[in-house]
């Protein structure tokens, strides 16, 4: 046998894998070759090294907490779940358009009233006066403002034909506006010059029909809008600190949830939130030999309020009706502090309805006075908001 | 009631895997046998101790997810093995930064183990030879795997594991033995 074939069997024999047969015959050779006994002497060290420095490698406490919490963790069964349930785009694109029809039904509902007099109503105004009834000739868009309809009884209906030129008029909606209701007689001379239109003359406060409010146009007197917005969104967590530890939630729709009132002005809310939401996040305690254990929790009750700024909205185009926004907010959980930033775009097609899509994450500083670890989580949400 | 599951099988600890009142112990008992040699074969091909812990972690959780009840399983540790080499190798795919391994080499070893001068030359010239030697050398001598397991896992005869093990472990002596015969190393237990 060769010096070769004696070096292999340095390694055959210290893995136990030296048949009996060769055993003789390799410690014969050892017994008598230097060479051989100098690279047994090295194997044996780099063995001894490497077994000891693998010995000495232990998993950390914490990393072994976090595997083995995961194992206790009761798994939600995924044949208890709906399928469908699972796909978030199809969760997102239902809710999206389900908050798209509550919105349009809603908006319908809420939005201005377009009364015009009912048959019965024409009927009294007609025996009143003695002008023959004229059917209303005004589009639904021509009246902005809703007109009790005690008043209307008491107003009679004239044609815009008989009483103010054509000429003389801005515009239609003016027209129509001020003179739908207006006395066949003594009309007024109506300074279409001025920057105040006055709807109707000052002899229309004998009848008893409510006076509209003038309209401003001057680019001056802007109005300043105040809201106030109520909202409902849906998170779904994109990635967050131990996610792999995380069991699926059950599939109720209080999971996951935030609910926000805000207060808007023009262009910046306040607002105050709460929330309810997978969070893994680790209780540090002590045990009595010192070591720290974990253990996980993975829902999350938060409070918080803030503030959000949002861009003006355009005079048209897509950006007349989606107004990107970004947000942040301080709050406290039943574990600690925590801060949340947002950045998304609200979709306001609606005059009380919104659609909220935003980027959130959320911080979870140590708790304060207890023993929790930080968390970080970052999230995507959808809802609803409803404006007052 | 750890002992209990302590005297059963491979086998029968992962078919507990799927009972859920047995699912935890099962499941640390089987962390107990293998954790340890997992943990060290993910950090010896890492390097780098924060991703080792990472894929160690993703190695359990993968195999936790992947407990099937129609499943026989006849070789536990080569299965984990498995799992943890196929994480390791996703996580060498993310990280290609070869100045980051040679940075790791040159000074920013965790120092918590490899502090033993001897220790740190055999990491070295682990790096010198070919990769499939250097994984069956880790897993051997490091992590304590057998021929079969090892062979199991990076799916080889366990003839080819016996030939990278002895070629392996050879070349590591020839580039160690400049080192050797420079320090007069004596054996560890003599010193």
């Amino acid at each position: 046998m060769d010096q070769y074939l004696y070096r292999d069997m340095i390694d055959t024999f210290l893995d136990g894998q030296l048949p009996a047969e060769d055993r003789s015959l390799f410690f014969t050779a050892l017994a008598t070759n230097e060479e051989l006994q100098k690279e047994f002497h090295h194997a044996v060290i780099i063995r001894t090294a490497t077994y000891r420095n693998g010995q000495a490698l232990q998993p950390p406490q914490a990393l072994t907490s976090a595997i083995l919490s995961a194992a206790a963790t009761k798994p939600t069964p995924n044949h208890q779940r709906p399928r469908w349930l699972d796909a978030k785009l199809l969760r997102i694109a239902a809710l999206t358009a389900s908050a798209a029809v509550v919105g349009f039904v809603i908006g319908r509902i809420s939005g201005p009233h377009y009364h015009l007099p009912s048959s019965t109503q024409l009927a009294s105004v007609t025996t009143v006066e003695s002008e023959p009834p004229q059917p209303p000739l005004l589009s639904e868009r021509s009246r902005a403002t809703t007109i009790p309809t005690t008043s209307r009884i008491h107003a009679p209906l004239v044609d815009i034909r008989h009483t103010v030129p054509l000429q003389n008029a801005t515009t239609n909606e003016d027209i129509a506006t001020d003179t739908l209701f207006s006395p066949p007689m003594d009309l007024p001379n109506i300074n279409y010059e001025s920057q105040q239109i006055h709807p109707h003359p000052v002899a229309l406060t004998n009848h008893a029909m409510e006076q509209p409010k003038a309209i401003q146009k001057s680019p001056e007197s802007t109005v300043t809008q105040t809201e106030w917005i109520v909202s409902l969104r849906q998170t779904m967590p994109i990635t967050m600190r131990q996610q792999r530890l995380v069991a699926p939630l059950s599939s109720s729709p209080l999971n996951n949830t935030i609910v926000a009132v805000e207060f808007r002005q023009q262009n910046v809310s306040i607002l105050a939130q709460t929330g309810y939401e997978q969070f893994p996040i680790y209780e540090v305690t002590t045990a009595g030999d010192g070591a720290p254990r974990y253990t996980l929790r993975q829902v999350l009750w938060w409070i918080g309020g803030g503030m959000r700024v949002y861009t003006p909205p355009a005079d048209e185009g897509l950006f007349r009706t989606l107004r990107p926004m970004a947000g942040i907010v301080l709050g406290t959980s039943q574990y600690g502090m925590l801060g949340r930033a947002e950045l998304g775009f609200v979709w306001e097609p609606m005059q009380h309805i919104g659609v909220h899509c935003l980027l959130e994450g959320m911080v979870h500083s140590h708790g304060i006075s207890t023993n929790w670890e930080h968390a970080e989580k970052l999230s995507a949400s959808v809802g609803l908001a409803l404006r007052f | 009631m750890a002992q209990l599951y302590a005297h059963l099988s491979d086998a029968e600890l992962y078919r507990y895997l799927s009972l859920p009142e047995h699912r935890e112990r099962a499941f640390e008992e089987i962390y107990r046998r293998y954790g340890q040699r997992v943990y060290v074969y993910c950090r010896k091909i890492l390097f780098n101790t924060h991703d080792a812990e990472d894929a160690f972690q993703d190695t359990f959780l993968k195999f936790l997810n992947s407990v099937s009840p129609n499943r026989e399983m006849t070789n536990l540790a080569a299965y984990l093995l498995t799992i943890a080499r196929t994480t390791c190798m996703d996580m060498f795919a993310k990280r290609r930064e070869h100045v980051e391994v040679l940075d790791e080499l040159h000074g920013k070893w965790d120092n918590t183990v490899e502090s033993n001068e001897i220790n740190e030359l055999i990491e070295m010239a682990l790096q010198l030879l070919p990769a499939e030697w250097r994984e069956a050398v880790i897993l051997q001598l490091y992590a304590g795997f057998s021929y079969e397991e090892i062979a199991d896992s990076l799916g080889v005869p366990v003839t080819t594991v016996r030939n990278w093990l002895c070629r392996g472990k050879q070349r590591l002596r020839e580039i160690l033995q400049p080192y050797f015969e420079e320090r007069n190393v004596e054996h560890p237990t003599q010193s």
